[in-house]
C-alpha cells in the first residue's frame, strides 16, 4: 500500500474531471450506447432536472465531447445530442484509466474491508502487490 | 475512493435501456398477443364460423397495427427518442413498430417480415384447416421474441438479470406447451392461446422494466 499509494494518488489527479462528474458520466454512458438521444429521453434516463441536464450538455459541448443538434419538429424544438469521436476516446480512456486504477487499489480496498470486518485485528499487515 | 474505483451497474443499466429502448416499449406487442388470444379462445368455444373468423382476425390485426403506432407515440412522447445504431439489428426484431421518421429500409423489411412469418404464415393455415403442420409457430415466436432477450452482458443489475431469466422460462414454457401439441394433449387452438399468454407476460415485463429504469431520479439529489 505505501509503494502503491503515490501511484494511486497520481491516478486520480489525472482522472479527466470533465467525464468523471456522474451527471456527465451518465450522459455520455447513454450517448455512447446509441446513435443520438433526445433531451427528454436524457432526462428520464439520467435523472436529473432540465436545469442541471441543460447546464452538464452545454458543458460536455464546450469540451467537445458530444454535439448537440436543435430541429423543428410538430412546431416543437426537439434537442438531440450524439458522441464525437473525441468523446468516444475520452469515455474510453476514462474506463481503462479507472480499470487501471481499480486494479492498484484492490489489494489495499481487500485490506480496509478485513479490517472493518474484524477480521485483522491488532497491527495492519502491510500491503503486498 | 471505493465507490470512485467500484464498477457501476447503473452504467450498466443505462447502456442496457438505450441499446434495447425498442424492444422494451412491451406495451407495443400487447395488442398482438391479445388478438392471438381473443382469436384462439372464440375458436375454442366454436363461437364464430370459419370466414367470421378470417374477418375477426383480419379487422383485429388492424386493430392491433393502429394500438401499437398509438402506443409507440406514448412512449414517445413519455420517454423520448432514441437513434440506435444499426449493427443491433437482429435483436430489435421485437420492436415491430417505429413512430420516429428514421426508420431505416432494412428494419422496415425485418418487420414486414416478422409479420408475415408470425401472423400470415402461422393463422391463416391454422384458420383454414390446409395445413396440418404447425410447428413453426412455437419456433418463429422462440426465435423472434424470446431467444434475443436471453443474451445479456450486464449480470450486475437484478433486473436485467431478472428479464434473461424471464425469457429462459417464456422459452422453456413455450417449448413445452408445443411437446404437449405435438403429443396431442393439447388443442391447437389452446396451444395458440397458451403461447401468446406466455409471450405477453415477457412484454408486460419489458414494459415494467423500461418504466423502472427510466422512472426515478438516479442521480439528481446526489450530484448537483
Amino acid at each position: 500500500m505505501p509503494e502503491q499509494q503515490p501511484e494511486i494518488a497520481e491516478g486520480v489527479a489525472s482522472i479527466d474531471r470533465i467525464v468523471h462528474e456522474p451527471a456527465r458520466l451518465a450522459i455520455l454512458t447513454v450517448l455512447a450506447s446509441c446513435e443520438r438521444a433526445d433531451f427528454l429521453y436524457l432526462e428520464r434516463a439520467t435523472g436529473l432536472t432540465r436545469g442541471n441536464l441543460s447546464v452538464q450538455m452545454t458543458r460536455l459541448e464546450e469540451a467537445g465531447l458530444i454535439d448537440i443538434e436543435k430541429t423543428i419538429e410538430h412546431k416543437r424544438t426537439l434537442t438531440t445530442a450524439s458522441l464525437k469521436f473525441s468523446g468516444r476516446g475520452a469515455l474510453e480512456a476514462y474506463w481503462k484509466q479507472m480499470d487501471s486504477l481499480r486494479e492498484m487499489a484492490r489489494p489495499s480496498l481487500r485490506q480496509v474491508k478485513a479490517v472493518q470486518g474484524g477480521r485483522v485485528s491488532g497491527r495492519v499487515a502491510p500491503a503486498c502487490s | 475512493m471505493e465507490s470512485v474505483l467500484e464498477g457501476s451497474s447503473y452504467n450498466g443499466e443505462l447502456q442496457y435501456v438505450t441499446q434495447h429502448f425498442r424492444e422494451l416499449q412491451g406495451l407495443q406487442m400487447v395488442p398482438f398477443w391479445m388478438t392471438a388470444i381473443v382469436l384462439s379462445l372464440l375458436e375454442y368455444a366454436h363461437a364464430v364460423t370459419r370466414w367470421q373468423a378470417v374477418t375477426l382476425f383480419l379487422s383485429l390485426v388492424a386493430l392491433s397495427i393502429v394500438l401499437a403506432a398509438f402506443v409507440g407515440r406514448w412512449y414517445r412522447r413519455h420517454y423520448g427518442f432514441v437513434a440506435q445504431r444499426e449493427e443491433r439489428l437482429p435483436s430489435q426484431l421485437i420492436s415491430i413498430t417505429r413512430t420516429d421518421q428514421r426508420i431505416p429500409k432494412e428494419r422496415s423489411k425485418w418487420f414486414v417480415l416478422s409479420l408475415f412469418f408470425v401472423f400470415a404464415l402461422m393463422f391463416f393455415p391454422l384458420l383454414l384447416h390446409s395445413y396440418r403442420n404447425y410447428s413453426n409457430f412455437g419456433l418463429l415466436t422462440l426465435i423472434f421474441f424470446v431467444l434475443p432477450k436471453t443474451s445479456l452482458d450486464y449480470a450486475r443489475s437484478t433486473s436485467l438479470r431478472r428479464r434473461q431469466i424471464l425469457a429462459i422460462g417464456c422459452g422453456v414454457a413455450l417449448i413445452i406447451i408445443q411437446i404437449f401439441y405435438d403429443l396431442g394433449h393439447l388443442d391447437r387452438w389452446a396451444f395458440v392461446a397458451a403461447s401468446a399468454s406466455v409471450l405477453m407476460v415477457g412484454s408486460l415485463y419489458d414494459h415494467w422494466l423500461l418504466k423502472r429504469l427510466l422512472g426515478g431520479p438516479l442521480l439528481e439529489g446526489h450530484h448537483a
